[in-house]
């Protein structure tokens, strides 16, 4: 698997990246690391995913860049603006951290009016049709948020952070409540808004998803950068085929003979194998052509692979 | 910010309970002493209350004030940053770009403004029951000394102000706790219990001097005004001693929450 290793981004500060952490550094009391030393650099445009097993410190990590968490040290710069709380910059930045988060007993619509006018700003300004649009809540937007289902209140939250036009989102778990429809409503809504020019920051723990709409990705594992790189550097060129066969053993020993083709792994009722996409072909052509019935080749889910790969591939 | 956060604390209903309790208990209270059996051998003001409409507030802020009183303002401080914080609503203040100090500055004065209106409140529906029930007349007090309508509505309106002021200490105090922990219930138990504790120590007279520096030791001063000769002393020590423990609790409160980590 191609996959570059975490290399320590250069300290001095060059440009205005929407988000650049520097040997950003959080300990818990006396405890344990929360984030270890982490250094990161996500241009502009990118749709970057942050991956991690939970606990891995992603969450931690967000709120530090955003400056709710105090660094212990490091830095964290948002378009090249030393980030601290409340910095300015905010105004730039949409973001859903862990979840939205809303006065229960006023409405939607109330909520978003207070959130956005709370600076100052008029509302007449904010990016209401855009917003309501995401939402979608309908008449609903006038209920008392208490009332809502998860899935309507996390639209809000994504509604709410439309509000400033931001140039840079960040959304942690943004799908996370939605049914399949709104899932895909809110990839079509990353990479809409990608296509306009802005940045995103998008941890999840759906791998499909991150594969599915992240250009850029970084896995994170005990606070520490594992790996950063493009998605598709990430997953490598190889990817693991499911061959579902009529006949385990028979098909084991035709890929034997089969040149080139890794060792194949049993799978009862089939097998399993990486692959690269011409080496596809063959291997079934193999089988076929030895009398092994094939019903169905399935790719695996191929970041799953690489990110369990990486995270367990990890030294304790 | 404040009107947001006016907003936020108005429209809900804790308020509209805490406002219909502040307009109907005096409403109670003057039914039962109006219709209720009279005990004549009793001298405060509840006992003089039907003696005139502006009795009736008196009687009203000395029972409210030991209690329910601190209560309220302990709600509406202690809730204030907790309650925000437990909704997951307060991250997103944070995210925005407006300094931790305006917020702080706009949730103390939120709920300033609705202790000292829960105050105002009570008096005013006290001396409109009252006044109703038992006419416009001359303040009679405890102590047999009898105010004209005008002398007494002014000392009424000082008493009320003083009322209030005399909460500053438990509203700086469930603020300072509201602004670091997430449970609205530990700020308002933990400004209440101080208030209740302070009153227990106050009772005992072996404490001495010590007492005058209670939280709660001046707070039925404002009856000096009321009394004859008139004493004010009490009450601009009440006044003072208010001071001191508004700034510690304000500073800490303030300090903790600037440097907190928001982690919730």
């Amino acid at each position: 698997m191609a996959i570059q290793e975490a290399a320590p981004v250069p300290a001095p500060a060059t440009g205005s990246a929407p988000i650049r952490l520097v040997n950003l550094t959080k300990r818990f009391g006396e405890g344990v690391l929360a984030v270890d030393n982490l250094s990161l650099e996500v241009e502009q445009g990118m749709v970057f995913g942050l991956l991690g097993p939970n606990g891995a410190g992603k969450t931690t990590a967000l709120r530090m860049m955003l400056g709710l968490i105090y660094p212990t040290s490091g830095e964290s710069y948002l378009f090249g603006e030393l980030m601290r709380p409340s910095s300015k910059v905010l105004s730039r930045v949409g973001c859903l951290v862990e979840g939205p988060g809303f006065v229960p007993h006023l409405s939607g619509i109330e909520n978003l009016r207070l959130y956005w006018t709370s600076t100052g700003s008029r509302w007449e300004d904010a990016n209401i049709d855009e917003a309501l649009a995401i939402a979608d809540l309908g008449n609903a937007i006038h209920r008392k948020v208490r009332t809502y289902s998860k899935g309507m209140t996390q639209r809000l939250g994504l509604a709410q952070v439309l509000l400033n036009k931001p140039e840079l989102l960040v959304l942690d778990e943004p799908t996370i409540g939605l049914d399949p429809g709104e899932m895909r409503d809110v990839r079509d809504l990353v990479r809409r808004l990608s296509a306009t020019g802005a940045t995103v920051l998008l941890s999840s723990h759906i791998l499909a998803e991150v594969e599915q709409i992240c250009t850029h990705a970084a896995i994170i594992n005990r606070g520490r950068l594992v790996v950063t790189g493009t998605v598709d550097s990430l997953i490598g060129e190889t990817g693991t085929v499911y061959l579902e066969v009529d006949d385990v053993d028979r098909a084991l020993a035709v890929l034997k003979s089969v040149p080139g083709v890794p060792a194949a792994e049993p799978e009862p009722p089939g097998i399993s194998i990486a692959l690269s996409e011409r080496q596809r072909q063959e291997v079934v052509a193999a089988l076929v052509n030895a009398g092994v019935g094939v019903r169905t080749v399935m790719p695996r889910r191929r970041l799953e692979d690489a990110f369990i790969g990486i995270v367990e591939g990890e030294p304790e | 910010m404040i009107r947001v956060e006016l907003k936020k604390q108005s429209v809900r209903l804790r308020t509209y309970v805490v406002v219909a309790l502040m307009i109907g208990l005096p409403i109670l209270l003057t039914a039962i002493i109006r219709f209720g059996h009279r005990q004549d051998n009793d001298r405060d003001f509840f006992a003089l209350a039907s003696q005139s409409g502006i009795n009736m507030p008196l009687a009203a802020l000395t029972a409210a004030s030991t209690f329910l009183l601190m209560i309220v303002a302990a709600v509406f401080a202690g809730s204030s940053i907790s309650e925000e914080s437990n909704w997951g609503s307060l991250r997103y203040l944070l995210l925005r770009p407006i300094s931790r100090n305006t917020i702080l500055r706009s949730k103390l004065s939120v709920a300033c403004l609705l202790a000292l209106s829960a105050t105002v409140l009570i008096a005013t529906s006290a001396l409109i029951a009252g006044t109703i029930a038992f006419g416009w007349h001359p303040v009679q007090t405890p102590d047999g000394s009898v105010f004209s309508q005008t002398s007494a509505m002014e000392k009424l309106a000082v008493s009320t102000l003083y009322v209030a002021w005399c909460m500053a200490g438990i509203v700086a105090l469930a603020f300072m706790i509201s602004s670091m922990t997430d449970s609205m219930m530990g700020a308002v138990a933990g400004a209440v219990g101080l208030g209740i504790v302070s009153q227990i120590l106050d009772a005992i007279s072996s404490l001495g001097g010590i007492r005058g520096w209670l939280i709660t030791h001046y707070w039925h001063a404002w009856e000096g005004l009321f009394a004859n000769p008139v004493s004010s002393s009490d009450m601009v020590n009440g006044v003072l001693l208010q001071i001191p423990y508004v700034i510690l609790f304000l500073a800490v409160g303030w300090r903790w929450f600037n440097r907190r980590d928001i982690l919730t």
